[in-house]
């Protein structure tokens, strides 16, 4: 009996996980989904938004393998989400969401706040947190991922891949989409976002990305370009490769060095009564280029230069410093976030109103550039006689 | 059929596993931010002297449960009221990680699939393990916590680039109120829902073992808790981990090792389930145990399929939705759970210290 009824048991389970295990409940084929790419956001003209998604086209990717497909498609609607589904009604399949590593914003939104536009993508669990987060400085935020009917690849992985070696450029902040929800929410800390266009130059159209949109809060307050994009990132202690240019006594652009590894440390100090940040700076470079002759050895040495590039590193700092607490009063070089580590005490009193406090902050920077190497000539080119 | 008897090494491995069955992925209790970790270890201190009370428990009864020893305590009337509250919170218990795993799965991983089918095939996998006896459930669990112990290791390994040490600074931030708070929470659940155990001391052998048992998986699982929460903090920091409902499985979705070792988080989740298997089982089993044992039935197995079969059915109604339950899992439940875990067995012990010191001085007397 015994026997029996286990015998049964063990059947009639076997036969319910027959049902179940031979898939997922919503099990689909890969060619019934479209694979989303990447998307823009724009605001419509009727005030609506409108959602650009680039998606990978699959049937013409089995036929020659050597270029992806990629197909456009275009919407307006109130909700994202509702824009996501709506979609469905024009390509029949159902959009894939977590391939997706692109999203563009239209600089028309970004100023007016992005908190209502990224919920859902943090959200929702189709989408995955580890996008790259843009700001177009074209008039539409599809305009940059159209460019791909005439690089003809798939615009959005072509951006991702962009980022990734962003670090060699350092021209542009890289931020994942937590990344800026997270700076968002954390106190003393604004966020940023690298900013987009379309470069054009003898008839060639590319994407390009350079330069920061700061935000105050979730509402974008100004651009910061490339070259002070650079300096932000020295601030944030962001950099890890790049290029530092430095010019010869006359003031002419001359030598390259080589980013090897930097490191920046935040330090706020309370001198009566009020917060100063001091912000220091070591940064090791090898000497990659030299555009005079004799210079290195004979009119300049190494120190020179090392001085030099500090000096500039230094002021390039301060300058964007100032201009971000100047003009755009968002500190996004989370000193505030520093300052709320090293002294909780004091922040609980000034958290309320710390954009102005950051406003006015005294800064101080000591910036120091060391050059380890000359890469593999040990003087500057010569001209016989 | 003899009488079932666990070895100590195979009851300790239920036990961790029992302990960080749901809190290696529902996270613990949150209020205190950046320093919930020093709540972790407040808590697990705290548990300490608990656990030697169940041990103690277990050398005044050697070789029964927490039933036999709620019946020879308090008596057949009260004895059987109180093994019913003991079967509600066993039953409820494993209702309630069911229901863990379902809003689990219907959340991140199964999103159309209905609640109803991922729990229903866990609980009947439990029915199961727990109808062929509680030393299967321990020989499956000492296999099964090598695996989750390798898979947390791992895991824990490879998302040392995301750390952010920042996120520890600065410490003690929101006072030792919310501090507090949380030991409190993070005691009740999931510490000292070891009580649980209390109810399988029977299977337990009869030598004093209970206390190393109780006292190294308390230990080990403290261990195991803390480090993952610190994880989540130092990868996702306070702010983010506070609002997400399964922040391990965010945590670990960030691991990115070049572009290569990414979107890992599914594979973790297979410890979520192990140990909520095991979770689950035991909760079973000791409701089984408990209901044979107020009515004296012949064999707890009687009724194990129509348990589990509630049990299943009742973490389906049991909340209307994901906020609620997390609502009462981090708010309601810390007092709710208090009389089951402290008060009773507190009352239990030193009844059972009275009983024994005065049957002490009987035979004392006639000696």
């Amino acid at each position: 009996m015994r026997v029996a009824a286990r015998k049964s048991l063990a059947l009639s389970l076997a036969l319910i996980l027959l049902l179940l295990l031979p898939g997922c409940w919503n099990y689909t084929e890969v060619d019934d989904m479209s694979i989303v790419a990447g998307v823009a956001l724009d605001k419509a003209k009727d005030g609506k938004l409108q959602l650009t998604a680039e998606m990978v086209d699959i049937q013409n990717g089995l036929e020659q393998q050597s270029q992806a497909g990629f197909k456009m498609i275009s919407l307006s609607g109130n909700t994202i989400f509702d824009i996501a589904r709506n979609m469905i009604s024009m390509t029949g399949k159902k959009l894939f969401w977590s391939h997706a590593k692109s999203i563009i914003f239209s600089e028309e939104l970004a100023r007016e706040g992005l908190i209502p536009y990224i919920d859902w993508y943090s959200r929702d669990t189709e989408t995955r947190s580890d996008v790259f987060i843009f700001v177009s400085e074209e008039k539409n935020a599809r305009d940059v991922l159209n460019l791909n009917s005439t690089t003809e690849s798939v615009m959005s992985f072509e951006l991702a891949q962009l980022m990734r070696d962003e670090k060699f450029v350092a021209g542009a902040p890289v931020v994942e989409i937590w990344d800026f929800i997270d700076k968002l929410e954390v106190s003393g800390q604004s966020a940023v976002a690298p900013l987009i266009h379309v470069h054009e130059l003898n008839g060639h159209k590319n994407e390009r990305v350079e330069g920061t949109a700061v935000f105050d809060k979730d509402k974008m307050v100004g651009k910061l370009d490339g070259k002070e994009s650079k300096a932000m990132l020295f601030v944030k202690n962001k950099i890890s490769e790049g290029v530092l240019e430095v010019e010869d006594r006359t003031g002419k652009p001359a030598y390259s060095l080589e980013i090897l590894s930097s490191r920046t440390e935040v330090r706020p100090v309370l001198r009566e009564g009020d917060i100063t940040i001091h912000l220091s700076t070591v940064t090791k470079t090898g000497l990659d280029e030299v555009m005079n002759t004799g210079g290195m050895t004979q009119h300049e040495s190494l120190k020179d230069i090392e001085k030099r590039a500090g000096e500039k590193l230094r002021q390039d700092m301060l300058s964007v410093i100032h201009k971000v607490q100047r003009e755009y009063h968002a500190d996004i070089f989370g000193f505030g976030a520093a300052v709320h580590r090293k002294m909780p005490k004091q922040w609980k009193q000034i958290r309320e109103h710390w954009s102005d406090i950051f406003t006015d902050l005294e800064v101080t920077v000591d910036a120091k550039v060391i050059i380890e190497s000359t890469a593999k000539t040990s003087r500057a080119l010569k001209l016989g006689d | 059929m003899g009488k079932e008897v666990i070895p100590a090494g195979q009851s300790a491995t239920i036990a961790i596993l029992f302990i960080i069955g749901t809190s290696l992925f529902m996270g613990v209790a949150g209020q205190s931010g950046n320093s919930s970790w020093i709540s972790i270890i407040i808590a697990v201190v705290l548990a300490v002297p608990l656990m030697l009370v169940y041990a103690r428990l277990h050398t005044l009864f050697p070789g029964k449960g927490l039933y036999d020893m709620l019946l020879s305590i308090f008596g057949g009337v009260f004895g059987r009221l109180a093994c019913c509250l003991y079967i509600w919170y066993s039953l409820h218990l494993g209702c309630m990680v069911l229901r863990n795993f379902g809003e689990f799965s219907k959340t991140v991983a199964l999103t159309s699939t209905p609640m109803l089918a991922p729990m229903l095939i866990i609980g009947l996998l439990c029915v199961w393990v727990v109808n062929a006896g509680i030393e299967v459930l321990g020989r499956s669990a000492k296999f099964l916590l090598l695996f989750c112990i390798a898979v947390t290791f791992l895991v824990q390994i490879l998302s040392v680039p995301k750390y952010d040490y920042h996120h520890m600074l600065p410490l003690l931030e929101r006072g030792w109120g919310a501090v507090w708070t949380d030991v409190i929470g993070t005691f009740t659940f999931p510490f000292a829902e070891i009580v649980i155990m209390t109810g399988a001391f029977g299977a337990f052998p009869n030598k004093g073992s209970a206390r190393r048992v109780l006292l190294s998986s308390l230990l080990i699982a403290g261990v195991i808790i803390i480090a993952v929460s610190l994880r989540n903090l130092l990868v996702l920091g306070p702010d983010i981990v506070s609002s997400l409902y399964f922040p391990s499985y965010v945590a670990v979705g960030r691991i990115n090792i070049g572009d290569f070792l990414t979107r890992i988080e599914g594979s973790s989740a297979i410890v979520f389930v192990t140990a909520l298997f095991v979770k689950v089982s035991l909760c079973l089993y000791v409701a089984s145990c408990g209901v044979a044992k107020v009515f004296k039935l012949e064999s707890y197995r009687s009724v194990v399929l129509q348990l589990g079969l509630i049990m299943v059915y009742m973490a389906e109604f049991i909340y209307r939705d994901i906020t609620e339950m997390q609502y009462f899992g981090y708010h309601i439940y810390k007092i709710y759970a208090l009389p089951f875990q402290v008060i009773l067995p507190a009352v239990l012990w030193i009844s059972a210290e009275i009983v024994a010191a005065r049957k002490r001085k009987r035979t004392a007397a006639e000696g």
